[in-house]
């Protein structure tokens, strides 16, 4: 050891941290690493330092020992087992210098956490620790080390400490005694948790419960400027965890816990009830029986005539926590839980006497909590108190008392369905035994009875209704309750409600509850309600006819619109489904040739069709790919049929109605997307068939219908009949709705585009157009072959379709459109696939806002861009990149180019409100100068920026907004003086929110 | 519960006619629309009640009438009436006020707030504060009061459109 390093450290600075001495330290520690010196030899370097007479250099020399030490933890470097008792014996001898103290200890961290520390080297500091630290004389910091060394003994050496056993419980007892600091005691509950489960405290009990139970209640608050994070919660939960680790504490415990609890400061009634809550089923009934008076006492208050809410809660959870507690053990004689419980009901069921009156509402959820505590608890509650409740209701002639009561037994409903199991739990385990059966099981009928009663009577009070509705639909809720059949009279009620009636509110809640039980029982809604719901749509024009006409009042109420709504809530399940897609085809079927006023009827069947669709989609239902055969095949003969009629009346098929086309488009969309590729290659390959080649085959016409279904199909044709072209929208929703590894099966592609834009260019059918240029569009973004989509792109796309934009006056204008709505849509596709050229393309399109004519198309082609698209659509679009253009777009002085880029900063401020995070600094200051009054800056131009502006605090965190905030509200003071009112108003709320 | 001042006051519905329909000046460019007393009322109007879920225009706290704007000589008087007069709201509705014209109005207004005459009883004192910049500025350095403020304010964007509040 080089004497040197080690005078150098004694004569360098105070400061430990210092980078003279970190590298001094790692300089020895290297050399001990390399065993080029050992740690015996640097105590005798250190020799005199160690013992010098004066307590600084002592503590200093101490201090290079341990820095060393912790440098070896740190890199894991194990010392020898006899170096590491030397040192241990070297350490525990000195702890009786106090001076040196401080850096003793920082050195007993770093050995117990070597591999070669043994358990004999953790008694001995113990030992060392409890017989020579005078721990309360330390400060915080030394203190806290102690506790990690606790820490890290108990945890790696917990055998040896058994073997001390009380000795050490007393010494642990003794070092913690009148600590203080909240980051100490964090620690050392955890230790007395960890210490009471795995010593014998019987005869530490009284002090274990001192040293912590002179915290209760917390009362801390950190520090404004708190760096720690520790939190009164913390401290609270790390004290209640001492608490309920052991029934030996109950006895002192209780009484002081009662006591909090009448105490008037809100923080203690509430620590105390969560303590008690914690602590009951750990006292154990025992512990609890001479209390039960005092409890129920204290907690009623809290109950009853808190000013505060949350109190009420913890009073029921501490309420249920102490009924559960007893009812783990009855006992021979008086059992307690009757003891507990009796003055409970009897006090709640004197309250429900008169259930209109405030007291009455918490007695219902007393009453609630007691039943969901145990089995034993409900059947006390139910055998006392519903015999009462039951008859009260029936005497009663107020139907606020009715349905008070009746809410007081939706509680007992509710405590059922939580104790004894619901239809709707996902996993019956542990927590429910199943041989038990709710005990309100005896009074089904009478519950059946009342409980229906209200809901089927329509002129009855709504409010009441509304409850005998939630009474039912728990009741079907509650495991092994109602049987099927029951059930099923049920949902013969709710048809009649929602069927019948004109009540709006009644009808929802009503569809809403039909709608769970549909998930739960389809097989019951199945039989009961799908069939009288579909009964009542229109089957042909005769009976549409009928449908708006109401001949008797209270019948048959409910319109087409209002049952597809209900069928569109429920009948989601698979088996249902099925059964209302059948339905659907057959109505279709029947006034399939029927014309104009039935077009509102087909839409609504299509739409609700599309809307399921949509949710089980959502749901990830696996059996909507059955209804590309059951379904698709069918709705694609209805729409393309007609059109193969050679006459003019085709043009008036109800089916031909752009809205009915996209609605169609929606479904097909949906379902190929749930098709697997296998499947979508199947499908894919017959709509290219049916839509290229005019291969009708597939539809499966009827033998009528071929009849007069002669003409052929071509609606790729840009000189084709116009309701046959109208249908590319459909081809355009298979070919966006597939994925990438679905082979188009064409020969070449970049002829079949080629082909496309011909037609696009050609035709003077817009729907067609767009239809294609999405389709295109498409193709190009699930290219595959990216050499082949490379040479498309810079032969196609960049130069010939590019030659087109160019302003030389030789091309036709029209066309020029045409050519950069393709070129517009090729951009999407590209930028879609994050391809670099994209944005190579939208720089091209910014070049086009100064032309005269395509200016206007070309800005406002942006929304086309950025925003989402049925058939070109993803999540999280990069739109990143566009930022700068757009911001480039922003200093030209075209004003409506102005609005439209706003207006799409607005758009994803909305969408996509992380990337405007990132650009406030850019956004935040242009936005402000475009509010300004000058000549470039319309007054829509500052109505959109502010609006713009103005939106930003709704969608971009606080944080990120803060340090603009000033400037923003300073410089909108102007535009509050703006001379256009319009302009005032949005800054007067863009300001205001800032 | 604390007890309410005024536990179950009246409720108004306003009159249909007190919106402003939009004209074609107010889209022209070029012509200067004058900030007027209908502009500042739409200011005022949908703040809500510190006690009651409800407008100021709903408990006929503000009206259009009391509002008197002088664009000209820079100057904007706003009377409104409490429900009751014993009102102990009276300050923290008139400050409400006064901060929603401090943030909404140019600088160049002068903004006299009071009570009016004899709706209140003490309504010198409730017009002195509204009055001082001091007190006014001092009282919104209490981040409690400001927090009930702008509570209040919370709704006043809505300009009379709908009365209903959440």
């Amino acid at each position: 050891m080089d004497p040197k390093l080690v005078r150098a450290f004694m004569v360098s600075a105070e400061d430990s941290s210092s980078n003279e001495t970190s590298s001094i330290v790692f300089a020895i520690f290297q050399s001990i690493k390399a065993r080029k010196a050992s740690f015996l030899s640097l105590v005798q370097a250190l020799g005199d330092y160690l013992t010098n007479e004066d307590t600084l250099i002592r503590a200093k020399g101490t201090a290079l020992l341990s820095l060393v030490l912790s440098e070896c933890a740190k890199e894991q470097m194990n010392p020898a087992a006899a170096n590491v008792n030397e040192l241990v014996d070297f350490y525990c001898d000195r702890l009786a210098d106090p001076p040196s103290v401080p850096q003793l200890l920082r050195g007993l961290v770093s050995l117990q956490q070597f591999q070669t520390f043994s358990n004999e080297n953790a008694i001995k500091i113990s030992k060392a620790i409890f017989e020579s630290v005078k721990v309360q004389s330390l400060q915080q910091t030394d203190r806290h080390i102690i506790f990690q060394i606790f820490d890290g003994l108990l945890k790696q050496h917990l055998n040896a400490l058994q073997q001390m056993g009380s000795e050490f419980v007393f010494g642990f007892i003794q070092v913690m005694d009148g600590e203080k600091d909240p980051r100490n005691l964090l620690l050392a509950f955890s230790l007395v948790k960890y210490i009471i489960a795995n010593f014998d405290i019987n005869e530490h009990v009284e002090g274990l419960f001192e040293v912590t139970f002179c915290y209760f209640p917390i009362t801390f608050k950190p520090p404004p400027d708190d760096v720690y994070g520790i939190t009164a919660d913390d401290l609270k939960v790390g004290l209640r965890e001492c608490f309920s680790a052991t029934p030996h504490f109950a006895n002192q415990a209780m009484p002081l816990l009662l006591e909090k609890l009448a105490s008037s400061s809100g923080n203690a009634k509430k620590d105390s009830m969560e303590t008690l809550t914690a602590c009951a089923p750990i006292y154990g009934a025992n512990s609890l029986i001479p209390y039960l008076e005092d409890l129920w006492d204290g907690l009623k208050i809290e109950i009853f005539h808190s000013t505060d809410d949350s109190l009420e809660s913890y009073a029921l959870d501490t309420i249920r926590s102490i009924a559960s507690a007893l009812s783990s053990q009855i006992l021979v004689q008086s059992d307690p839980l009757e003891q507990f419980l009796q003055p409970i009901i009897k006090e709640c069921l004197e309250n429900i006497k008169e259930p209109e009156l405030r007291l009455a509402k918490h007695s219902g959820r007393i009453l609630k909590y007691c039943a969901t505590a145990s089995d034993p608890a409900c059947n006390i509650l139910v055998s006392s108190s519903m015999r009462v409740l039951l008859e009260q209701y029936k005497k009663s002639e107020l139907i606020t008392q009715k349905k008070a009561i009746l809410e007081v037994l939706m509680q007992f409903l509710e405590a059922s369905r939580t104790l004894y199991g619901s239809i709707d739990d996902t996993i019956i385990g542990d927590q429910v035994d199943q041989d038990f059966v709710t005990p309100l099981l005896t009074y089904k009928d009478e519950f059946f009875e009342i409980f229906s009663g209200p809901l089927v009577t329509t002129n009855e009070y709504n409010e009441l209704r509304l409850v005998s509705l939630k009474g039912l639909y728990s009741m079907i809720l509650i495991r092994k309750f109602l049987s099927d059949n029951e059930i099923g009279i049920v949902l013969q009620h709710f048809n009649q409600v929602i069927l019948t009636e004109y009540n709006q509110e009644i009808k929802s809640e009503v569809l809403n509850a039909l709608a769970n039980v549909a998930h739960y029982k389809p097989n019951v809604v199945l039989e009961v309600s799908l069939p009288a719901f579909i009964a009542y749509l229109p089957d042909d024009i005769n009976d549409l006819q009928k449908d708006s006409v109401m001949v008797v009042p209270n019948k048959k109420l409910a319109t087409y619109n209002a049952v597809l709504d209900g069928l569109t809530k429920f009948a989601v399940e698979p088996s249902l489904f099925e059964v209302f897609a059948d339905a659907v085809i057959k109505k279709l079927n029947n006034i399939q040739s029927a014309t104009g006023a039935v077009s509102d009827y087909l839409q609504a069947l299509l739409s609700a069709l599309h809307n399921i669709l949509i949710k089980k989609s959502d749901l990830k239902h696996s059996d909507i790919a059955r209804y590309v055969d059951l379904l698709l095949s069918r709705l694609l003969a209805a729409l393309i049929g007609p059109t193969l009629k050679n006459n003019d009346q085709s043009m008036d098929n109800a089916f031909l109605d752009l809205k009915i086309l996209k609605i169609v488009a929606g479904i097909i969309s949906i379902i190929t997307r749930n098709l697997d590729i296998e499947e979508q290659s199947i499908f894919v390959a017959k709509m290219f068939k049916l839509f290229i080649e005019g291969d009708t085959s597939f539809l499966a016409f009827s033998e009528e219908e071929k009849q007069i279904y002669f003409d052929s199909f071509k609606p790729l044709s840009a000189v084709s009949n116009s309701v046959q072209q109208d249908l590319c929208i459909l081809f355009a929703a298979v070919v966006g709705s597939i994925q990438q590894e679905v082979p188009i099966p064409v020969e070449n592609i970049s002829n079949f585009l080629s082909d496309i834009e011909m037609v696009s260019l050609s035709t003077s059918n817009e729907r067609q157009r767009i239809a294609l240029l999405k389709l295109a569009a498409s193709i190009v973004n699930k290219w595959k072959q990216d050499d082949q989509l490379k040479e498309f792109v810079h032969s196609k796309i960049l130069v010939e379709l590019q030659n087109y934009l160019i302003a030389n006056g030789q091309v036709d204008q029209g066309l020029r459109s045409v050519a950069l709505s393709h070129f517009l849509w090729f951009t999407k596709a590209l930028l879609l696939r994050a391809e670099e050229v994209g944005y190579e393309c939208t720089g091209i399109m910014i070049n086009l806002f100064n032309d005269v004519s395509l200016g206007r198309q070309a800005s406002e082609g942006f929304d086309i861009l950025v925003g989402e698209d049925d058939v070109l659509n993803k999540k999280n679009f990069a739109v990143i990149k566009l930022f700068p253009l757009l911001i480039h777009s922003l200093s030209l002085p075209e004003p409506q180019l102005k609005i439209s880029t706003i207006d799409t900063f607005y758009m994803i401020a909305h969408d996509a409100p992380h990337i405007i995070s990132e650009h406030v600094t850019t956004l935040v200051p242009l936005l402000l100068s475009l509010s300004q009054t000058n000549d470039d800056n319309t007054m829509h131009v500052r109505i959109s920026a502010l609006r713009c502006l103005g939106v930003l605090p709704d969608t971009v965190r606080f944080d990120i907004l803060y340090p603009y905030k000033n400037q923003v509200v300073r410089e909108l003071v102007k535009v509050l003086d703006d001379k256009k009112r319009l302009v005032r108003k949005e800054a007067v709320d863009c300001r205001n929110k800032w | 519960m604390p007890e309410l001042i005024n536990a179950n006051p009246t409720i108004y519905t306003p009159s249909k006619s007190s919106h402003r329909i939009e004209t074609k000046d107010e889209v022209n460019e070029d012509i200067e629309d004058i900030i007027d007393s209908q502009e500042v009322f739409d200011l005022i109007r949908s703040i809500s009640d510190p006690e009651h879920p409800l407008t100021l225009e709903q408990l006929n706290v503000t009206q259009l009438e009391h509002v008197t704007v002088d664009d000209a000589n820079n100057h904007v008087f706003i009377e409104f009436t409490p429900t009751i007069p014993h009102c102990s709201m009276a300050t923290l509705i008139g400050l409400c006020i006064r901060v929603r014209l401090l943030r909404s109005l140019p600088e160049r207004f002068k903004v006299d707030i009071s009570v009016r005459k004899g709706t209140h009883q003490s309504e010198i004192a409730v017009n002195k504060q509204l009055n001082d910049k001091e007190r006014v500025a001092a009282a919104l350095e209490n981040a409690h009061l400001l927090e009930v403020v702008n509570q209040c304010l919370s709704t006043a964007a809505m300009r009379g459109a709908s009365q209903k509040i959440e």
